[in-house]
């Protein structure tokens, strides 16, 4: 029992040294493609743990890194669901399966968490937070994830409601101050006795 | 969130159209009138007038007059003006209007139009000014006969001006070459020895009193305040 148990602080230590570990610094004839798999086991073990926020800044490095390979887009697609961010993730759910083929594995889990953000969009339910990808041990593992983040003030659909609004205005004002209104001159009055001005 | 979105985007809408529309009829709040737009004709290079010269023609009326902006300013072609009628009577008029834009006294262009308009109504008259030809100070002419007018009215050529209205021919004008154009006589033939308005029964200046001869007027007499027909009797000056 007790060598289990130091198995188990063991392996918990080990997990906290990786994930809390700071990026080694590159070792000569270290590849871009080598970086990027460093981040991305970096994210992997954060997600895994329930470190959302760090999981998500290590699969951003891996996927500027490599930006053409298809595992970060996976990664990050998972990571922003689990956050909460369906917007994100739809994103990088299409760019995953726009670089698999489409008897990949993977790709049935992708698609249904594709699936399950459209729902939660168009549904839009206050406190919904989509997409919760992983597995459900993972998702008992980790963390509660935090609050879903406010959405960016370029995605209030107030503000682009406003902006077409004032753009109506100025080209309605515009067009009214530069259309071609005849110029004036005063009336003249005639009568039997005669015109004048 | 689509019917948050309706009300300001119609809001937006109604107050940019709220921009685009004002009142710019310049007969606006006038009883009888007659709206004017004046613009260069396609030949005419006129982009500015400072004063904008007036013959018209209302029923059995004619005056001369010109209207400008305050100050001496240039006026910008098109330009829109109106001229407001205080006729008596129910019957509806015609008023025959020839223009001459003129910058720096001289005169750009001339134009002409006419129209049939009822008392307490309004109606429109749009003149093209194009340059002037070259017709004899002082000589009279039918409207585009060397010089803007209707085709029906006898002008006297205005060399600093807009041509003056003689008289609306009522039996037509007819263009002479060489010689001053007159109104055709009509109604009848004149009497030797009787005294007639050019145009009634034998050709002539409107407001020229004639004496018939053989048909024709003879020993033309000017009439500074114009020429009355009259009927049964000899036409006299007034």
């Amino acid at each position: 029992m007790t060598s289990h148990v130091a198995r188990i602080v063991l392996a918990a230590l080990l997990t906290t040294a990786v994930v809390r570990a700071e990026p080694a610094p590159a070792a000569p004839g270290d590849t871009v493609e080598n970086r990027a798999l460093v981040h991305l086991d970096r994210g992997v073990a954060a997600y895994r743990v329930g470190d959302l926020r760090r999981a998500h800044a290590e699969l951003v490095e891996a996927n500027q890194l490599a930006p053409d390979r298809p595992n970060p887009y996976r990664w990050l697609a998972l990571t922003e669901a689990a956050l909460g961010d369906c917007d994100g993730a739809l994103v990088n759910i299409e760019g995953f399966l726009s670089r698999v083929a489409a008897d990949d594995p993977r790709v049935g889990e992708l698609r249904a968490l594709r699936e399950r953000c459209l729902r939660s969009a168009s549904a839009a339910r206050p406190g919904e937070t989509g997409a919760t990808v992983p597995a459900a041990s993972q998702v008992a593992a980790a963390p509660a994830a935090p609050p879903p983040a406010e959405p960016p003030v370029y995605r209030r659909w107030w503000l682009w409601t406003a902006v077409g609004a004032l753009a109506i205005l100025a080209a309605g004002t515009t067009y009214a101050l530069t259309r071609d209104a005849p110029s004036r001159l005063p009336p003249v009055t005639c009568a039997p006795a005669g015109c004048h001005p | 969130m689509i019917g948050g979105r309706a009300p300001a985007l119609a809001a937006a809408l109604g107050l940019a159209a709220g921009a685009a529309c004002s009142d710019d009829d310049p007969c606006a709040g006038a009883s009888t009138c007659v709206r004017l737009d004046v613009a260069a004709a396609s030949v005419a290079p006129i982009a500015r007038i400072d004063q904008l010269e007036l013959d018209v023609v209302y029923g059995e009326h004619h005056a001369t007059t010109t209207t400008q902006a305050a100050g001496g300013r240039t006026t910008e072609l098109p330009l829109a003006t109106a001229i407001v009628l205080e006729l008596s009577g129910s019957d509806p008029v015609a008023v025959g209007v020839v223009a001459a834009g003129k910058l720096g006294a001289s005169v750009l262009g001339t134009g002409a139009g006419s129209t049939m308009i009822a008392p307490d109504h309004h109606a429109a008259i749009a003149i093209e000014l194009s340059p002037t030809a070259d017709c004899a100070a002082g000589a009279f002419y039918c409207g585009g006969d060397q010089l803007a007018g209707d085709p029906a009215t006898l002008y006297q050529c205005n060399a600093g001006g807009v041509p003056i209205a003689r008289g609306v021919c009522s039996y037509g004008c007819a263009v002479r070459p060489a010689h001053d154009d007159v109104c055709r006589g009509g109604g009848g033939t004149c009497v030797d020895g009787s005294r007639y308005c050019g145009g009634d029964k034998l050709d002539g200046d409107p407001q020229t009193l004639y004496v018939c001869m053989a048909g024709a007027g003879v020993t033309p007499q000017r009439c500074a305040a114009g020429c009355v027909i009259v009927a049964g009797n000899d036409d006299v000056c007034r």
